[in-house]
């Protein structure tokens, strides 16, 4: 593709930033950057006012898991978790009731299925710490005990979409 | 956008509000399109009749999704040959908002074009000149797009009387008024996110716009179904997984294993005027796994003859029985009048993602014959005209196989076109295989996916260059006639002119002429902005022929692709659609 003004990459880019992105964000299900900021302050405060949700996972889970979900994850499900040719992984779309997910149906699906190129390929750990990720980015707070692989397969928290 | 929202006629506001009531988003385009000064002329417009639609194979337009019921994809159209093709030059373009894969082909009628992008919008263009017209854009931001397994795509429209008909990713079924865009009717077959989705164009048969859906990777149990053209109303369904008490329900386990059978029917049929029969092709069972459900699983991997008349089925053929390697028997299949060793036979033929090439008694449903097109060891032989698959190569918990092809298939769903002149098929190929295990089950949950394997694309060893390739097979012997392999996967449909030559558009963007007859490249496209998975379609408008696709990468390629979407080469293939209209 070299007869085309930019690299490939930088045109990608592009499109999931800019306008394009702007517009299926209008359409789809994404939630805005001040949005997920809102959820993560949100999920701090979660850890003193847990209440009705729980805290599953770490903090530092979380951001390991963020990076491993950019690196394995972000291609098809975008940057944002807002969707492309995956599906939205944020937002009441993807977390809800009419879904009727449980954290381990989210988790033994993505370690068993995920990423979808070659399923089921990557260390168990970082499957967990992208639950975490996911997790964080659906409302959940962080807590003071991490996730297991144990615990992620087998828990039976429902998955409801706890942001604003 | 803003250039294409300005010159919006007034229908296409009405449309607008109509199908997509308060979002803010919209109300801003419909407020943005209330600036404009006059809309363009809409072009005369001729209903779209039954003796049409009959007769298309003989239309200057291309007026459905394979441009004729025996879903050829061939026109008789000569104006652009061999000869002078070299000459082509782009005349004009259109870039969407969409970087996911775009697949569909142009619809024309007259000179208005019908073209449909991955999130479910119509836009109709002055087919000659590319000066939009209308365009509907369906909502879909309550939808998760949870079961949408091979990109977010849509396939085209269908065209009836005055009515344009879309069949949504939220199982929607839409009537657009031609003119205007705006919603005749809507009917929605399902709730989205539970196992179905539709990405196909329909087809329209006496009245009744027939649709199927996608879902064999959700265990949806799949089907077929007809509304009425002018109504909307739903006139009959056909379950592609019979129940425990219709004929074939004793090829499943009696444990309720249909209902999750999958057979999603994720492509458009064809039909045959002579004896009124729907051919329409049936997908994967569901889960993927085979050793979950004992038996022949009908009518998985199968062709369906059906009475479009109330969706009876009148006789099947099965390409690949028991399947636990994901080869849909979507593929199209094409109505050709063959030569047989001496036998004359009116067959259909299909190039199945299990890598057969099949020709079939249109009137039976009984194998004329079949023939490898790519490496193929999953289905190893036939016996009695039925297919013998090889057990040594079936996953199981914890056991590994490598057979060919991939799951990807010989070919997936990019068609196939056959040319009455050559009498070859044209057919682009892929050379894959793949390594398939079980894993350890896990139950069923409506919208999220049901397979119980991993695996994992590779390269077919006997083509260690080549993802791609587009075949020419002699339509009378089964045989190769001519191939150009391509390093990149070949993911394009085939467009056959009576002008000598195939049309298709390679991952790299250039939309190739090749010669019917021998394979000869006659011209090749400048380098369009993104990969080329788009139907090609032409058309006639005021004399002057017309070659018109899509760029937009995407697809199943990329997405579930293993080592080949990993393929530095094709991981850097640019995205986003782009609408390309070619003339002398
Ligand atoms: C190459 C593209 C691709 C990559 C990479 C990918 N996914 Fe997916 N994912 C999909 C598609 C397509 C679907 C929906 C279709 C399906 O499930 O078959 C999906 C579905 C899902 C779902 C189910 C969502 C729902 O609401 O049903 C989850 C969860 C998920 N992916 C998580 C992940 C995680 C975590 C990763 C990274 C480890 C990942 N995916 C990487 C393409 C991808």
């Amino acid at each position: 593709m070299n007869a085309l003004p930019d690299g490939s990459r930088a045109w990608r880019r592009r499109l999931l930033g800019g306008a394009g992105a702007a517009l299926l964000a209008g359409t789809a299900s994404a939630q805005p950057l001040a949005q997920q900021l809102a959820m993560t302050q949100n999920a701090g405060a979660g850890q003193e006012t847990a209440g009705a949700v729980p805290a599953l996972y770490t903090a530092a889970q979380a951001a390991t898991g963020a990076d491993k979900f950019a690196a394995n994850c972000a291609l098809c499900h975008g940057k944002k978790l807002q969707g492309r040719v995956g599906p939205a992984l944020t937002g009441p779309n993807f977390a809800s009731a009419k879904a009727n997910f449980k954290v381990s149906d989210v988790f033994l699906f993505l370690s068993r299925q995920m990423p979808a190129q070659q399923p089921g390929s990557l260390p168990k750990q970082d499957y967990v710490d992208i639950m975490a990720f996911l997790l964080q980015q659906n409302g959940y707070p962080a807590g003071g005990v991490p996730l297991t692989e144990a615990a992620a397969a087998s828990s039976t928290v429902p998955l409801l979409y706890h942001g604003k | 956008m803003h250039a294409l929202r300005t010159r919006c006629p007034r229908g296409r506001r009405l449309s607008l509000r109509l199908a997509l009531g308060g979002s803010a988003l919209f109300a801003a385009g419909a407020a943005l399109a209330g600036t404009t000064a006059a809309a363009p002329p809409m072009p005369a417009y001729a209903p779209v009749t039954d003796a049409r639609l009959a007769n298309a194979a003989n239309e200057d337009g291309w007026l459905m999704y394979r441009h004729d019921y025996g879903s050829t994809g061939y026109s008789k159209l000569s104006q652009i040959n061999a000869g002078n093709v070299a000459g082509l030059k782009q005349v004009w373009d259109y870039k969407s908002d969409f970087d996911q894969g775009h697949e569909a082909p142009p619809v024309v009628n007259g000179d208005v074009m019908f073209i449909t992008t991955p999130k479910d919008e119509v836009h109709a263009f002055q087919a000659s000149t590319g000066k939009p017209l209308w365009t509907y854009k369906h909502d879909l931001s309550a939808v998760g797009l949870k079961t949408v397994c091979c990109d977010v795509v849509n396939r085209g429209v269908a065209l009836y009387g005055n009515n344009v008909y879309l069949a949504t990713l939220d199982n929607y079924v839409v009537a657009l008024n031609a003119q205007t865009g705006a919603v005749v009717w809507k009917t929605q077959l399902m709730a989205p996110d539970l196992g179905g989705a539709m990405t196909l164009a329909p087809l329209v048969v006496k009245g009744r716009v027939i649709v199927g859906l996608s879902g064999g990777e959700y265990g949806l149990r799949g089907s077929v179904r007809a509304l009425d053209a002018n109504s909307g109303k739903l006139l009959w369904t056909t379950y592609t997984i019979p129940s425990p008490k219709e004929p074939g329900g004793n090829t499943w386990p009696n444990n309720g294993s249909y209902k999750t059978g999958g057979g999603g029917a994720w492509l458009t049929g064809t039909y045959d005027q002579d004896t009124d029969t729907l051919f329409w092709g049936v997908g994967n069972p569901g889960p993927w796994l085979a050793t979950l459900r004992p038996g022949d699983n009908l009518y998985t991997d199968s062709v369906i003859a059906l009475d479009p008349e109330n969706g009876h089925i009148k006789w099947h053929y099965q390409y690949t029985p028991h399947d636990t390697w994901d080869y849909d028997g979507t593929n199209e299949t094409v109505m050709t009048d063959i030569t047989y060793k001496g036998v004359a036979h009116k067959a259909i033929v299909t190039a199945s993602r299990n890598g057969w090439f099949y020709a079939i008694d249109r009137k039976n449903g009984k194998l004329i014959y079949a023939t490898r097109f790519v490496s193929a060891t999953s289905v190893s032989g036939f016996k009695n005209g039925h297919p013998v698959t090889d057990s040594a190569l079936r996953p199981a918990v914890g056991k590994q196989v490598f057979t060919c092809p991939s799951f990807l298939g010989g070919k997936n769903w990019w068609p196939i076109a056959v040319d009455p002149q050559t009498h070859y098929a044209y057919v682009p190929a892929m050379h894959t295989c793949m390594t398939i295990k079980g894993v350890d089950p896990v139950a069923y949950k409506p919208g999220l996916a049901f397979l119980d394997e991993t695996f994992n694309v590779m390269r077919d060893p006997a083509f260690p260059n080549n993802w791609g390739d587009v075949e020419a097979i002699d339509l009378d012997t089964g045989k190769q006639a001519w191939h150009f392999p391509s390093k990149l996967p070949w993911n394009d449909g085939m467009l056959a002119t009576a002008g000598g030559l195939v049309f298709s558009g390679s991952a790299d963007g250039h939309l190739y002429a090749f010669d019917a007859k021998t394979g000869a490249v006659k011209w090749k496209s400048p380098q369009m902005t993104s990969g080329i998975i788009g139907v090609p379609s032409t058309w006639s408008v005021g004399g002057k022929q017309y070659v018109g696709v899509w760029a937009g990468w995407g697809g199943a390629t990329p997405i579930w692709g293993g080592d080949m979407a990993k393929d530095p080469a094709v991981q850097d293939i640019p995205t986003g659609g782009h609408l390309y209209v070619f003339s002398l």
